[in-house]
């Protein structure tokens, strides 16, 4: 039995992976995290790895005309290349936040801000108010307001977030699952954007589920799409978070 | 009397006239051979397609207003009283467009500020003592710095958005000086409530509306004939004020201007021959604000100016959005700019800015007439 992301929630993962940066030219949207000292931080939400692929293709075609180029004679790796100069691109809680946002906006028929609780007062609940997404980060998706955390990964569910902070502080999103007749775990699929050495980006991922006598994710076999030689397994064990809305809504 | 200004204003308006566009083609050749002209940008504005086709235009025209308001000033108008603080602002704002201009063609080398961070990391841990000292000393105008590049100024060559305020403010205070001290003018004039006493509080409101106009009008200076053609308006309607109350050197002055402006519109509508530059939008900005509270009339001036106003508040508007928003308001700022990117022509909308500042003029001196 496979279980999945609501089809709203998988169309933000599908632009992200395909951002149109021309007519007949695709391009996978890169990472970028801008630190909190950056210019950009409080720039527009695409260049502060907030923005949603509608905003970056935006800025794709300003880029596009600045730098004098034309997108659709060129491949992906070299627009990528232009992207991550230009610090165009989405990190790893900006894109968890864009994906659940599209399947809330469907359900909910509310943006995904307006679900989750911010655990911040005075100027900085303002600034919340003023800019959602740039304050959406890991520690406030996972927040004990706004998730619960599941202890065994064979209860996991598409929507659920595994965050990694031991080696650093990153999050990926479940999109779906696959389980045997007998309901157990085979298969975990995922999204992400992650950073590393080359910067990488938007990448889907798969758990299998080959050591069922262990109760570590980390023992699992990782496997990623596209493959750069790393998989997000390099960061360590993760602790699984299941978000309230996600709960609440009761897709499975 | 009224008569009487009005034929020598006339005299002063052709002679400017004349001179701005006898020595325009001199003027013209001088800087294209010294090579003061339009580069190839890459900044935001290289996104207007028609923006490549100023490559090459010559830059720094605002000179021969400058000096031609000057020439006929010194020799014909000069009034210690009236026009001598004018001229001087005019000037300082000009040497500080000037210097703009040049350095934006000439010092090739970028400055981008340090972190505040990095500066605090520097202060702690630099291996020599002086350095570490002059760091700490320095902070908070590296933070005054820091503060202008977070809220978008481009580090470029030329003088500095946290550089031009410093002077912009030096300029203001000047006319502060001039109005509150050596006139002893505090008051402002309120269509039909007459005069209000501010007191010492007319001192900010002077500085603030000299660097706005300033700068407003130097934003407003993007496409040909822009700014020559709504400050054009604008000097036509403080020169209208200045004869209804019968002042003959700001009456002299701001013919002087419009004859200059039109001499030099001449060969500043599209395809502009060359551009006012910095040099001459900054000074007429200063210049405009100056004569507005020379006249008493400062209070007109967003009206009277109101297209430069709606420039500068879409950039400020631009600003505070992308901050406090994370988004664009407009396609582009100044305003200007977000209508050609929504697929005006260059001339219909130097045609709309022309007729909105001649509406807002007639207004204005409706209102200074209550």
């Amino acid at each position: 039995m496979i279980q999945s992301l609501p089809q709203s929630a998988a169309n933000v993962i599908d632009a992200y992976w395909k951002l149109k940066a021309a007519e007949n030219t695709y391009v996978r949207c890169p990472y970028f995290r801008n630190p909190r000292s950056g210019r950009e931080r409080w720039g527009l939400a695409a260049y502060s790895g907030k923005g949603s692929p509608e905003e970056i293709e935006v800025e794709l075609k300003i880029i596009e005309k600045l730098e004098r180029k034309d997108f659709s004679k060129m491949r992906d790796t070299e627009i990528r290349d232009i992207m991550k100069k230009r610090k165009l691109g989405i990190e790893c809680s900006g894109f968890i936040a864009r994906v659940l946002d599209g399947w809330t906006r469907d359900f909910y028929k509310k943006p995904v801000y307006r679900l989750l609780k911010f655990e911040r007062s005075g100027l900085g609940f303002i600034f919340c108010k003023l800019r959602p997404y740039t304050h959406l980060d890991v520690p406030t998706l996972v927040h004990a307001k706004n998730a619960k955390e599941i202890f065994n990964f064979r209860d996991i569910m598409p929507g659920d977030i595994l965050r990694f902070n031991s080696i650093v502080d990153h999050a990926i999103l479940v999109t779906c699952t696959e389980r045997d007749a007998a309901n157990n775990l085979q298969k975990i699929c995922y999204a992400q954007s992650v950073l590393e050495e080359t910067r990488e980006g938007v990448k889907y991922g798969i758990i299998d589920i080959i050591h069922t006598n262990s109760n570590r994710l980390a023992d699992q076999r990782w496997r990623e799409e596209p493959e750069t030689g790393h998989t997000i397994q390099e960061k360590g064990e993760p602790k699984i978070f299941r978000l309230f809305i996600i709960e609440q809504a009761h897709l499975w | 009397m009224v008569g009487e200004i009005i034929l020598k204003s006339f005299y002063f308006f052709s002679g400017a006239f004349l001179i701005t566009v006898l020595f325009s083609p001199c003027l013209i050749a001088l800087l294209k051979k010294f090579g003061i002209v339009r580069k190839d940008e890459r900044d935001f504005s290289s996104l207007i397609a028609t923006r490549k086709e100023k490559v090459g235009t010559p830059i720094f025209g605002g000179i021969i207003i400058v000096g031609v308001i000057t020439i006929l000033t010194l020799l014909y108008n000069w009034h210690r009283e009236t026009t001598f603080v004018p001229l001087g602002v005019l000037w300082l704002a000009a040497i500080l467009g000037g210097a703009d201009d040049l350095l934006n063609i000439f010092y090739t080398k970028e400055r981008h500020p340090r972190t505040l961070g990095r500066i605090a990391r520097l202060i702690r841990v630099h291996k020599n003592i002086g350095k570490r000292m002059w760091y700490a000393v320095s902070f908070p105008w590296q933070a005054y710095k820091r503060f202008f590049y977070l809220l978008g100024s481009h580090p470029g060559s030329g003088v500095q958005a946290h550089e031009k305020i410093i002077i912009q403010f030096a300029i203001g205070a000047i006319v502060a000086w001039w109005l509150s001290f050596k006139l002893n003018w505090t008051e402002v004039w309120i269509p039909w409530f007459g005069h209000v006493d501010f007191g010492f509080w007319i001192i900010p409101i002077i500085v603030f509306l000299v660097i706005c106009m300033a700068n407003a009008v130097n934003i407003t200076d993007g496409i040909d004939g822009l700014s020559a053609g709504t400050l054009l308006i604008s000097y036509s309607a403080f020169f209208l004020i200045a004869l209804e109350q019968k002042s003959l050197h700001i009456s002299l002055l701001t013919a002087t201007v419009v004859g200059a402006l039109g001499g030099y519109l001449l060969f500043n509508i599209k395809p502009a021959k060359y551009q006012m530059g910095d040099v001459g939008s900054l000074g007429m900005g200063v210049l405009l604000a100056t004569i507005a509270f020379a006249l008493d009339r400062p209070i007109l001036l967003p009206i009277i100016g109101m297209v430069f106003i709606a420039e500068i508040l879409s950039v400020v508007l631009q600003t505070v959005w992308k901050v406090m928003f994370g988004k664009r308001l407009f396609k582009m700022a100044p305003l200007h700019h977000h209508f050609e990117i929504a697929g005006k022509e260059e001339s219909s909308i130097v045609m709309y800015a022309w007729t909105f500042a001649a509406l807002f003029a007639i207004f204005g001196i409706w209102l200074s007439f209550q």
